[in-house]
C-alpha cells in the first residue's frame, strides 16, 4: 500500500488540530529556516569593503548575532560567498573557481560599487576589472556603496535570510 | 660637501651623464642627473655604496613627441640630513634595452618587471622578466599613451551576458 | 636578488598559499616551496587587486583623481587622499590656512592610529588569539566614529581639497576628540596585558622573522617594518611637511628585527600619534579651513610643466608620488611609490628557512596592504 502525500488542506486540518503543543511544517521550510539563521561566509575580502565586512563581523556591529559570524576559510565548509572588494580580470577565475567549490546550497552577496557594476574603477577603456561580479557568477544580494556601511551589509545579510526562508538557493531551482 | 652633491660629482667624473634630451625641470630631489643607459648600473653603484635605497622607477612613455621612454630612478638614505634624495634620469630610445639593476639593488627586480609588463621596455639582463601585475600572458601594454581599450571580453560591457550559471566553466 | 635555486622536485612541495586565504591582507597569493616544514622558496605572486590607479589618473583632472587616492590603502586613507592634496598644492604653489594644516595633522594621525589598530586586531587574529581582534577593533570603531562627524565617512575619506580641507572641524571637535585620546589611553595597559604578556604571543614571535639592516637596504623597505630594525627613518622627521615640524614626537625604533620588535614598534606609535594629536589640539588655530582664493574642485586646476617628487610618511612607510605635468588639467605620469611593494618584495629573500608555520607571522607583521602593492 503505498501512502499518499497529504493534501495542504489535510495538513492545515492536521496542525490546527494537535496545536498548541505540536508544530507541523513542511520539512523544506525548517531546513530553510537553518539555513537562513546560520550562514557560514567564506573569508573572502578582495579590498575596501572588506575592511567593512571584518568591521561588520567585529564587536560593534556582530554579525554572530544573525547567525553569520563563523567566517570559513574553506570553501568547501561555506556556503555563503561575500564578495567584498574591486574584482581585478586577474582574479575572477580564481573566484569563480572558489564558488564552484562550495558546495550546495550555496548563495552569494555582492558587496560594494565594485561587484555590482565595477564601482569607481569603471571607466571607458578600462582593462584592469571586472565590471561587476554578475559577469562571471551569480548573485543573490547586491549591496550598494563605496565601501556600504556595516548596518548596511547587514540590511542586505537579512534580506538574503528572507530569500532563503522563501526557499531561494542559486545552486538549483527552488 | 653633502652625500647627494658627493654622489653627483662621482657620477660626472665617472662620465655617466649626459645632457638633458628634454627641457623639463625636476623638484624633489637634492641632486638630479641624466645618465647614459649603458653606465646606469656604475652610476647606481656609486649610489649604493654611498648607503642608498632604491626609491622609485618611474617609467614615463614619452614615444608621441620624441620616440622615447624616460626611467627616473629616485634613491634615498635612511639617515639625516632631510631631502636627500638623487634622481637618476635615463633616456631610452623606443626599442633599445635599459641594463638591469637586479645586481644592485633587490628592488630593482619588481620595479622592473612591472615596467616591462606595463610599457614594453626591456631591461638587459633581468632574470624574470614577467608579467607581475597583469595575468600571465597578456599582450597589450596598457599604460602606454596609444593604448586606450582593451579587445572587449566578457568582463565589460560590450556583450549582454546574462548572470553566469551554475554549468560555465571558468574563462578569463 | 638572484634567481631562487632549483629544489629537488621530490623532497618538496610546493603550496599554494591564496590568493584566497585566511589572513586579511587582501589578496596575496606566496607560492611556498617546503621541504618538509621548512620552507626552500617562498616566491610573491601579485596583481590580484590591480585596479590601474596609474592608467586612470592620466585620464583624470587632478581633482577627478580624488576618490581614488584613498582607495590605494583604504586603512591610512586619509593619509593618502592629504598627499595627493599636498603633492599638487606643493607643485601648484598653493598655501594652505594654518587650520587646515593642523586640522590634516590631527586627522591623520587618528587614521594612522586607526590603523595600525586595524593591523594588532587582524595580526593576532592571523596568530590565532580572537580576543584582540574584539577589543581593538572596537577602540577603532571610536576613531571612526570621530572621523566620520568630520568627514562623512568611515574608511575611504575624500576630505582634502587644494588649499584645505572640504569641511570645517565643528566647535565641538577638541572635546570628542579629548574623548576618545583618552579612551585610547585608558587602553595602552590592557593591550599590554592581554597581548606583550602573552606566552604564546612571545613564543610566536620573538626570534621569528629578523630581518637585517642591510635586507631592507636593498629592497628600500620603510615605516614600521624597518624600524623594528633599528633604522629611525621616518618621512615627517627626514622629510617634513605640513604642521609636522611644530610637534615633538619620538620616533620609535626596536633593535631586534624580529616580528616581536615590529609589533613593538606599531604599538609604541601609536602613543607617539596619541602625544601630536594632544599638541594639534592645543594649537588648533581659528581661521579659514579652505584657502578662499582656492578654485575648488569643480574648476580644472593646471600645474605648472615639470616633474615633482613628493613623499609622506604613512601607516606602512615612505608612499611617494611622483607627478609629470605637462601643463594640461590632467597628469601626464602619475606614479605611486606605495609603502607595502618593496616590503612585500623582500619576503621572497626573508621567508627562507623558516618553518611553513612562522610564514603567517612572518607576512602579517610586515603589514601589507594588498592593493597598494597592485595599485
Amino acid at each position: 500500500m503505498g501512502l499518499a502525500a497529504p493534501s495542504d488542506r489535510e495538513l492545515d486540518r492536521l496542525a490546527e488540530e494537535v496545536s498548541p503543543w505540536v508544530r507541523v511544517a513542511m520539512v523544506e521550510d525548517v531546513l530553510n529556516l537553518a539555513r537562513a539563521n546560520s550562514l557560514w561566509p567564506l573569508t573572502f575580502g578582495l579590498a575596501c569593503c572588506a575592511i567593512e565586512m571584518m568591521a561588520a563581523g567585529a564587536s560593534r556591529y556582530d554579525l554572530d548575532r544573525f547567525g553569520v559570524g563563523l567566517f570559513r576559510p574553506s570553501p568547501r565548509q561555506a556556503d555563503l560567498m561575500i564578495l567584498a572588494g574591486t574584482i581585478s580580470r586577474k582574479m575572477a577565475p580564481v573566484i569563480r573557481t572558489l564558488w564552484d567549490q562550495m558546495p550546495g546550497p550555496k548563495w552569494a552577496i555582492a558587496m560594494g560599487g565594485c561587484t555590482i557594476s565595477g564601482g569607481p574603477f569603471k571607466y571607458p577603456g578600462e582593462y584592469a576589472i571586472a565590471e561587476g561580479a554578475e559577469k562571471f557568477m551569480p548573485i543573490d544580494v547586491h549591496v550598494p556603496g563605496c565601501p556600504p556601511r556595516p548596518e548596511a551589509l547587514i540590511a542586505g545579510i537579512l534580506k538574503l535570510q528572507d530569500k532563503i526562508k522563501q526557499g531561494h538557493r542559486l545552486d538549483r531551482a527552488g | 660637501m653633502t652625500a647627494p652633491a658627493e654622489i653627483a660629482r662621482a657620477v660626472e667624473h665617472l662620465g655617466a651623464t649626459v645632457p638633458a634630451p628634454i627641457e623639463h625641470p625636476f623638484a624633489g630631489a637634492a641632486e638630479v642627473r641624466w645618465i647614459a643607459p649603458r653606465r646606469l648600473p656604475e652610476a647606481c653603484r656609486i649610489v649604493r655604496d654611498a648607503g642608498y635605497f632604491f626609491e622609485s622607477l618611474t617609467c614615463v612613455d614619452r614615444l608621441a613627441g620624441h620616440g622615447a621612454f624616460e626611467l627616473i630612478y629616485t634613491f634615498n638614505r635612511y639617515e639625516a640630513p632631510a631631502s636627500s634624495r638623487v634622481a637618476w634620469r635615463v633616456w631610452s630610445p623606443a626599442g633599445e634595452s635599459v641594463p638591469t639593476l637586479s645586481g644592485v639593488f633587490g628592488a630593482a627586480n619588481w620595479n622592473e618587471r612591472e615596467a616591462w609588463e606595463l610599457y614594453g621596455v626591456t631591461f638587459a639582463g633581468h632574470p624574470n622578466l614577467t608579467w607581475l601585475l597583469l595575468p600571465e600572458g597578456t599582450e597589450w601594454r596598457p599604460l602606454l599613451k596609444t593604448f586606450t581599450a582593451p579587445p572587449a571580453s566578457r568582463y565589460d560591457d560590450s556583450q549582454r551576458v546574462s548572470p553566469a550559471h551554475d554549468d560555465e566553466p571558468a574563462h578569463p | 636578488m638572484t634567481n631562487p635555486p632549483t629544489p629537488d622536485a621530490l623532497d618538496t612541495y610546493t603550496l599554494n598559499m591564496g590568493p584566497q586565504h585566511p589572513s586579511t591582507h587582501g589578496v596575496l597569493r606566496m607560492k611556498l616551496t617546503l621541504r618538509g616544514e621548512e620552507i626552500v622558496v617562498a616566491e610573491p605572486i601579485i596583481g590580484y587587486s590591480h585596479r590601474a590607479h596609474e592608467k586612470m589618473a592620466e585620464n583624470r583632472t587632478y581633482a577627478q583623481f580624488l576618490p581614488n587616492t584613498s582607495r590605494q590603502d583604504y586603512l591610512c586613507g586619509m593619509i593618502y587622499n592629504f598627499a595627493w592634496v599636498e603633492a599638487v598644492e606643493k607643485m601648484a604653489g598653493i598655501t594652505v590656512p594654518e587650520r587646515a594644516l593642523v586640522a590634516r595633522v590631527i586627522l591623520a594621525e587618528f587614521n594612522r592610529i586607526a590603523s595600525h589598530l586595524l593591523w594588532i586586531g587582524a595580526f593576532l587574529l592571523d596568530l590565532g588569539a580572537a580576543t584582540p581582534f574584539l577589543y581593538a577593533w572596537d577602540d577603532r570603531e571610536a576613531i571612526l566614529f570621530l572621523l566620520e562627524s568630520v568627514t562623512g565617512s568611515r574608511l575611504t575619506y575624500c576630505t582634502g581639497r587644494f588649499g584645505g580641507l572640504s569641511k570645517d572641524l565643528d566647535a565641538d571637535f577638541p572635546r570628542r576628540a579629548r574623548e576618545v585620546v583618552a579612551k585610547l589611553k585608558g587602553r595602552w595597559n590592557e593591550y599590554v596585558r592581554l597581548i606583550e604578556d602573552n606566552v604564546i604571543f612571545i613564543n610566536r614571535t620573538k626570534g621569528v622573522g629578523v630581518m637585517s639592516r642591510d635586507l631592507c637596504l636593498s629592497y628600500g623597505v620603510t615605516g614600521p617594518t624597518l624600524r623594528g630594525s633599528g633604522v629611525p627613518y621616518d618621512v615627517r622627521k627626514a622629510e617634513p611637511y605640513g604642521a609636522y615640524p611644530r610637534f615633538a614626537f619620538d620616533v620609535v625604533t626596536r633593535e631586534e628585527g624580529d616580528v616581536f620588535a615590529r609589533y613593538m614598534v606599531r604599538a609604541l606609535e601609536m602613543q607617539q600619534s596619541v602625544r601630536i594629536i594632544e599638541q594639534a589640539l592645543e594649537q588648533l588655530p581659528e581661521g579659514p579651513i579652505l584657502n578662499p582664493d582656492s578654485i575648488g574642485v569643480k574648476k580644472r586646476l593646471k600645474l605648472p610643466v615639470g616633474t615633482q617628487y613628493y613623499a609622506v610618511e604613512s601607516a606602512r612607510g615612505h608612499y611617494g608620488i611622483l607627478i609629470v605635468s605637462e601643463g594640461a588639467p590632467e597628469p601626464y605620469r602619475a606614479k605611486f611609490r606605495t609603502p607595502s611593494y618593496p616590503n612585500l618584495a623582500v619576503l621572497a629573500d626573508l621567508m627562507p628557512g623558516h618553518m611553513v608555520a612562522d610564514a603567517v607571522a612572518v607576512l602579517g607583521s610586515v603589514d601589507l596592504v594588498m592593493p597598494e602593492v597592485d595599485r
